[in-house]
């Protein structure tokens, strides 16, 4: 008689403390339960883009080396028997790079050309690493744990530029680049009506 | 049968306990693979380096109590030109010692965010709150970029790369003995 007489107290204001609940959430007063789990996307704010340099130049980029990597960052191994009391530090980043090679045309000048009524003689520096691009775009945080800063980061995708640039080079960027800059010059100073045109690379 | 059971199954969770305990750390990076190498013909002409300054905020829900402010700032290098595979023999009219060329509308060649430009300026984060991880600042440098993407048409980086195309090929053109030099870009 008791129980029954509790029960018909509780379960209606139960009842009532649930619609409450609900009509708080739907308001947005209140956080759902997920909500409270689920993290929070914090407010971005860029500001107006600020011009730093205008840098004036001449590069011929010849080629471009698409490659993907994975650097990582990991501390020594805590002594802890079990998984969840670890304290290891660990940071994985998958870098999705592009490796530019070219000419640095900047050097050209009256000695640089050699040119006769048909033929047309050129002479340009070797080719070399222009850029190594490892945009934020193009990075991908695989593995993180515990708290690393943004030197960290910079610290890895530098790491990361450098074994971008070395694999570019032994699978042969600047030979292809090379091979390519004598084809566009050749191919420009033909067009404008050189019929001889030696391209040579010093 | 029931002896066995007792004695081989302490035994078999006790190696998944185990092995759960050992750290995988992979000897050789999973993915080291080339994926394309492409060949190009760009004259890049010049190079805009902007500044932009990231602000993030996480207080905007009342039921996680403190804040964390973080200010970040980089450097994005905006490289402009010219293909110089797209000029064709229609392009060029060469009569004795002057040449007219039609050259291609200058372009935006690549955005360049260096790693080392990236500064973190300022952060807070009250003591209830988490550190912001490199996936988040990463996150953040992605706006940055999207940004750099979207007003990158604001800069007068294309006609200054018209400009200085037209200066360099002039000079190349005039050092290989033309007199009349008539340059001028497709719109």
């Amino acid at each position: 008689m008791f129980l029954k007489k509790i029960i018909k107290i509780i379960i209606p204001v139960i009842i009532l403390a649930a619609i409450t609940y609900a009509v708080l959430i739907y308001t947005g007063i209140f956080p759902s339960p997920f909500a409270l789990i689920k993290p929070h996307k914090p407010k971005v704010e860029i500001s107006a883009t600020i011009l730093k340099e205008v840098k004036n130049m001449s590069q011929l980029l010849t080629v471009c080396h698409y490659d993907e990597i994975t650097v990582d960052s990991i501390e020594a191994k805590s002594g802890s028997l079990l998984k969840i009391f670890s304290t290891q530090r660990k940071l994985v980043l998958i870098v999705k790079g592009k490796t530019y090679a070219g000419f640095d045309l900047s050097q050209i000048n009256e000695k640089s050309f050699l040119a006769t009524d048909s033929s047309v003689q050129l002479t340009i520096s070797k080719p070399k690493i222009i850029d190594v691009i490892v945009n934020p775009s193009t990075v991908e945080t695989f593995i993180e744990k515990g708290t690393w800063s943004v030197y960290a980061r910079t610290a890895l995708l530098q790491e990361a530029q450098t074994t971008l640039t070395n694999r570019a080079i032994s699978s042969g960027i600047l030979a292809r680049s090379e091979k390519e800059g004598v084809k566009v010059f050749t191919q420009f100073f033909k067009s404008i009506g050189f019929k001889n045109v030696s391209v040579l690379v010093q | 049968m029931k002896k066995i059971s007792r004695n081989v199954l302490p035994l078999i969770a006790l190696m998944f306990l185990l092995h759960a305990c050992v750290e995988k750390v992979p000897e050789e990076n999973p993915i080291n693979k080339v994926l394309k190498i492409k060949e190009l013909s760009d004259l890049a002409t010049v190079e805009y380096t902007v500044t932009k300054i990231i602000k993030a905020t996480d207080d905007s829900t009342w039921y996680k109590i403190g804040d964390r402010k973080i200010l970040m700032s980089c450097d994005a290098k905006i490289k402009a030109g010219v293909s110089l595979s797209e000029i064709t023999d229609k392009d060029i009219v060469v009569n004795a010692t002057s040449v007219s060329l039609q050259l291609p509308a200058a372009k935006i060649l690549y955005i360049n965010i260096p790693p080392a430009s990236v500064v973190e300026q300022y952060a807070e984060i009250d003591l209830l709150r988490a550190e912001y991880t490199i996936a988040e600042k990463n996150a953040f440098l992605q706006v940055a970029e999207k940004d750099v993407n979207n007003t990158v048409k604001e800069l007068d980086i294309l006609a200054t790369a018209e400009k200085n195309t037209k200066t360099i090929i002039e000079s190349w053109l005039s050092i290989a003995g033309f007199k009349n030099i008539a340059i001028s870009f497709k719109k």
